[in-house]
């Protein structure tokens, strides 16, 4: 097993290489993407935190058993959120059939408020509740669009690659997904 | 305990493994090998569609059809169609599950299905590798639709043609000698071959036969016999046939004039009543 200090040097791609041969060497790869992950999670799925554990324990679980399946064209991290977003998407199924209370957390959206041209369009100032308490209202379909593009502050072409969609489709499902936003948010003003 | 300390532990437990790499080529090999089979077979189906139309009985729609238009639509073999659609369908699907397909938008997937399929397609029924097709369906009765479908629209009694199974002909036609025609649904039609009626060199009594001729009170007066599925060059020994033979010119003239007054392709109905 390499060290800590050796582990950071690494590419996600190396780390991979050193999983397959020595096991131990996930836990680098794991410590690499647990916060990233499980804020993903929380933001597209608006589960609580223990939900988010279990969904990204299933996630890194299925990202060991398929790392000879890793495509190299990919990045290595569009390839764990494509993975992690068919995990939310499965559990988000299983929701569908037994609902729950969705648990958010303002601090998950800071960055929405901060970035987004939706609110710049809008000419408004949102505090980050209400962003949750929005994009928890609309499609998942688009709030994993808008999470990845405004949150995850991801390209076009690796929100492509994650959600397994062209380009185009991707802009098409941002721009419908601000709509659907400023539509609930007038909705919530009203 | 540590989200990373429950991962390992679980590997552990479960003794999970990565799966090899073998198993992912050979996924995505057989991805691409199912999508080359159902290419291949789309462009046999859409070959066999060229054969049926294009090689369709032209030189006998007067006898069932005013126009080459409702001909064809009556004889289009829309079960192929609805399969090449079908199999159009699942090429995409395909093309859509290997590792870039997403990558392209629906369009462009579309046409990357149907130019090598429509291509094979032309190259086959070119080549003349689906002439035996309509012989070997005729044997299979869900893709033999379209057959029976021609079959019936070409089975005109009280118009003296027949479509249906003959036994045997006799080898030197004789004054009243008579054959029995059995038809799709197992009615007996008496057949009678003489001098004037001109015989297919080499019939399969396998297969059905159609009968071109003039109908009696009892029985039909063959003037031309051919096998009813025909390959590409026995259609000209049927369009010969019917140019040379005057009986069946006067007798054409004068059933397309009876025709004016009825509807000559509802006739199927009236075998089935028999």
């Amino acid at each position: 097993m390499i060290s800590p200090k050796e582990a950071k040097s690494k590419t996600d791609e190396e780390l991979v290489e050193l999983t397959l041969n020595e096991q131990a060497n996930f836990v680098y790869i794991i410590r690499r993407f647990e916060k990233k992950l499980i804020s993903y999670i929380r933001r597209i799925s608006g589960v609580r935190y223990e939900d988010a554990e279990d969904i990204l324990q299933d996630t890194f679980i299925k990202v060991y058993k398929n790392l000879n399946g890793f495509d190299t064209d990919l990045k290595f991290s569009s390839w764990i959120y494509r993975i992690t977003h068919n995990e939310v998407r499965s559990a988000h199924r299983k929701k569908m059939a037994r609902p729950q209370t969705a648990s958010l957390e303002p601090e998950l959206y800071q960055n929405f408020s901060d970035s987004t041209d939706i609110l710049e369009e809008l000419d408004k100032k949102i505090d980050s509740e209400k962003i949750a308490e929005i994009l928890d209202k609309i499609d998942i379909k688009y709030r994993n669009v808008l999470v990845l593009y405004y949150l995850e502050q991801r390209s076009y072409k690796e929100i492509a690659d994650i959600i397994k969609k062209p380009m185009g489709s991707v802009a098409t499902l941002l721009n419908r997904g601000k709509k659907a936003f400023q539509k609930e948010y007038k909705k919530a003003q009203i | 305990m540590t989200l990373e300390k429950e991962i390992f532990e679980k590997i552990e437990k479960e003794a999970i493994e990565p799966t090899a790499k073998w198993r992912f080529t050979a996924q995505h090999a057989f991805v691409w090998l199912l999508t080359a089979v159902t290419i291949l077979v789309g462009s046999i189906a859409l070959a066999i569609i060229l054969q049926l139309t294009i090689l369709n009985d032209w030189e006998l729609y007067q006898f069932v059809s005013y126009s080459k238009l409702s001909f064809a639509a009556s004889t289009f073999p829309y079960i192929w169609l609805f399969l090449f659609v079908i199999l159009i369908a699942f090429v995409q699907l395909e093309l859509r599950s290997t590792k870039t397909g997403y990558k392209f938008a629906a369009w462009k997937v579309a046409l990357v299905s149907l130019v090598p399929t429509v291509v094979l397609g032309v190259i086959i029924f070119a080549t003349g590798l689906t002439e035996e097709a309509p012989h070997t369906i005729h044997k299979a009765d869900i893709l033999n639709y379209s057959l029976q479908k021609k079959a019936d629209l070409f089975h005109q009694p009280e118009r003296g043609m027949l479509v249906g199974m003959v036994p045997s002909l006799p080898t030197a036609p004789a004054p009243e000698n008579f054959v029995v025609l059995t038809d799709r649904f197992h009615n007996e039609w008496p057949v009678e071959v003489d001098e004037e009626t001109v015989v297919f060199p080499s019939i399969n009594f396998l297969l059905p036969v159609r009968v071109i001729g003039e109908p009696h009170e009892n029985y039909t007066k063959a003037y031309i016999i051919s096998p009813f599925i025909l390959k590409s060059k026995q259609h000209e020994w049927v369009k010969k046939s019917l140019n040379s033979h005057e009986k069946v010119k006067s007798f054409n003239i004068k059933m397309n004039l009876e025709c004016k007054n009825k509807n000559c392709n509802k006739r199927a109905e009236y075998a089935v009543s028999r």
